[in-house]
């Protein structure tokens, strides 16, 4: 296993790595966000099997517009989680990373090969955000 | 479980949940764009509750959920050079709140399914 030396330092300094870390800092950031999410969540909609009026007097309770406010952070977390792990898979694979070669000076780096789908993924999110956000909060219900 | 296949479990997990949290997320927070009505009205909740395949869905989602998010939060406390026994209880922490997440999950999903709501 690889050592993060740096210790919680190392969670949030990408250094010299730049974009792929900052990627990689934030897919973690956007999962501790979802998997804290969860657990409330299992417990909020436990509510339903108690019935109508149980389940309408949790629902007046989280609608606090800071709690949807939250919800909607949330929902741009899981967007960002889902299309970079997407990415984060593909490169498990070996998928558009390009070929294991030997290494022979000037070195190559496979890590800006998804650079462009990185970036594709980005504008996707942003995409799907623009319409949530629509969803959440210009339409009516 | 040997390491290397808990981080597989990991991956394919994040594939199922790919699809699974997909569905989810559309029928949450595409309703109204959608036209697919009030998705957090009790009637709507009701009828999802009732629908088999739904409740199928949930419990798979339950499932992969907790077990990817789990497992990523214990990567990441990992990380931190723990020792030996502190690894062991990390895992033992995890372990157990997966276990009441699963089996409180998994109980609201099936006892909302059997239940005769209206």
């Amino acid at each position: 296993m690889i050592k993060n030396l740096l210790g919680i330092k190392g969670w949030a300094f990408a250094g010299k790595f730049s974009l792929q870390r900052y990627a990689y800092i934030l897919q973690r950031i956007t999962g501790l966000g979802i998997i804290l999410y969860l657990l409330m969540h299992l417990y909020v909609t436990g509510f339903k099997i108690k019935g109508q009026e149980a389940w309408n007097s949790i629902m007046q309770t989280v609608h606090h517009p800071i709690l949807h406010f939250f919800e909607f952070l949330l929902f741009i977390c899981v967007i960002y989680h889902a299309l970079n792990g997407f990415r984060l898979i593909l490169a498990e694979f070996g998928i558009g990373i390009g070929k294991p070669g030997r290494q022979v000076y000037p070195y190559t780096t496979s890590v800006d090969r998804q650079k462009g789908f990185f970036f594709f993924l980005m504008f996707l999110v942003l995409i799907i955000v623009l319409v949530g956000a629509a969803d959440f909060y210009l339409l009516p219900k | 479980m040997k390491e290397s296949k808990l981080w597989s479990l990991h991956i394919f997990s994040g594939a199922i949940l790919l699809i699974l949290l997909g569905i989810h997320m559309v029928i949450m927070h595409f309703d109204k764009i959608l036209n697919l009505g009030d998705s957090l009205a009790w009637k709507s909740v009701l009828s999802r509750m009732q629908s088999t395949s739904h409740t199928v869905i949930y419990l798979l989602l339950l499932l992969f959920a907790v077990y990817h998010g789990l497992y990523g939060v214990r990567s990441l406390i990992f990380e931190l050079n723990l020792s030996k026994k502190g690894r062991s209880v990390v895992s033992f922490i995890v372990v157990v709140v997966g276990l009441v997440a699963l089996i409180y999950g998994g109980y609201a999903i099936i006892a909302g399914h059997m239940a005769k709501l209206s």
